[in-house]
């Protein structure tokens, strides 16, 4: 989409924490600029919460780009744009809701897609969950902003795996697009899984090791919580309260001096190089999680004879 | 491109059809391997990227906070996708915070 209205398509996207907005903003010979964080009518960055995930259309057909976010509680927010014209003079973040209450995506990490699902001339709304699942709310036209009706599942949530399958996961997000060009809507899901590679075999020798092993890391890993609780007094020390006690502004400043403070430290660099290497070594013996992130193709099915309409 | 089914659509909207349903879904191929993101959490996005008129495999990874981007090398409505590149803003790898 041509988010600054210089004719070019550009690329808008959220993230992770704190969930600021990015635009990469398309130039006049293809590249693109470095990302920008895009900010409301008062120079505020438009971080909604967390895990972002922007989509921009004009939501209330005033002609201008509006954006609907979701974020890692779940919601769906609506980033409206004052301007009515090419310009982005985005107002606060409102909740969209449905029946009185808001929209919240099952299990958080929720994404908004708008697009015109059943063909009638009205934005529709579809709402990505992170149980995997995609529900679509049918926007009934109206005066500004589409109404919403009752949302319906278009993609179950997934169920449990056969051993050796893989589903589609969790945290669906999603783009609806013609793949086949069939005249269906087909939709493209990515997702979020993991596949477990389970403990190897060991020989004698190795569950000999992989118990000594295990012994080792309990013994770092408790120096490795002293050497960082005595670096924490010491900077508690400079600052003359406990952490604990400290106020939201001293927190950040906390924060940073203290891992410029451990990151001084000879002790616990070192125990945190030991750290690290056993549980290099000790991976090997222990069954491991392997994450993964497909994109998965659901054709949508042609509609095989024309539907009673009743009327 | 969709116009030739909103009639249907349409009625079945009326009848309360709209959802068609779906095949069961496949995963995408990179080559001949499913497409997989580092660290997972893809967020796919299928557009002319680079404006040759086939629609290209755009897709976001947790993984530093990096997009992908799969050129499609087989037909606009038969996409097939082989190697891909990271968006790349100012002459480097483009990243969003992952925290």
């Amino acid at each position: 989409m041509d988010l600054n209205g210089d004719g070019r398509k550009d690329i808008l996207t959220g993230s992770y924490t704190p969930g600021d907005l990015y635009l990469f903003a398309r130039k006049e010979d293809g590249s693109f600029a470095k990302g920008e964080v895009l900010k409301d009518k008062d120079g505020n960055s438009i971080a909604v919460g967390r895990a972002t995930t922007p989509y921009a259309v004009d939501w209330d057909s005033d002609g201008d780009l509006d954006l609907l976010v979701g974020d890692i509680q779940g919601y769906a927010w609506l980033v409206a744009n004052e301007s009515g014209g090419t310009e982005l003079k985005f107002a606060a973040p409102t909740k969209l809701q449905h029946d009185g209450k808001d929209i919240k995506a099952e299990h958080g990490d929720s994404q908004v897609v708008i697009v015109d699902w059943n063909g009638d001339g009205t934005h529709d709304l579809l709402l990505a969950h992170g149980s995997g699942a995609v529900s679509l709310y049918v926007g009934i036209a109206g005066k500004g902003a589409p109404k919403l009706s009752a949302p319906v599942t278009l993609v179950e949530k997934p169920g449990a795996a056969k051993e050796g399958e893989i589903l589609p996961g969790s945290r669906a997000k999603v783009c609806v697009s013609d793949v086949d060009g069939d005249g269906a809507l087909d939709l493209l899901l990515g997702d979020f899984g993991y596949i477990m590679h389970p403990q190897p075999q060991l020989s004698d020798e190795e569950k000999k090791e992989y118990e000594a092993l295990k012994e080792l890391q309990k013994e770092v890993s408790a120096k490795f919580s002293a050497v960082i609780s005595r670096v924490q007094k010491d900077v508690e020390k400079e600052f003359g309260k406990e952490r604990k006690d400290l106020s939201k502004e001293e927190q950040q400043k906390f924060a940073e001096a203290f891992s410029k403070a451990l990151r001084a430290d000879e002790e616990y660099l070192a125990v945190s190089k030991e750290n690290s290497e056993i549980y290099q070594k000790i991976a090997k013996y222990q069954p491991k999680r392997e994450y993964r992130g497909n994109v998965w193709l659901y054709k949508g099915k042609k509609a095989e004879k024309e539907p009673v309409t009743g009327n | 491109m969709k116009r030739a089914l909103i009639p249907l659509v349409v009625a079945g909207f009326a009848a309360g059809l709209y959802a068609q349903g779906f095949e069961a879904p496949v995963r995408l191929n990179a080559g001949d391997a499913p497409i997989s993101v580092d660290v997972g959490h893809a967020a796919p996005y299928y557009a002319d990227f680079d404006g040759d008129g086939k629609r290209d495999l755009l897709v976001g990874q947790f993984g530093e906070g990096k997009l992908r981007i799969y050129k499609n090398v087989g037909e606009d409505n038969a996409p097939k996708f082989k190697d891909f590149e990271y968006l790349k803003a100012d002459g480097e790898i483009a990243k969003v915070p992952t925290g």
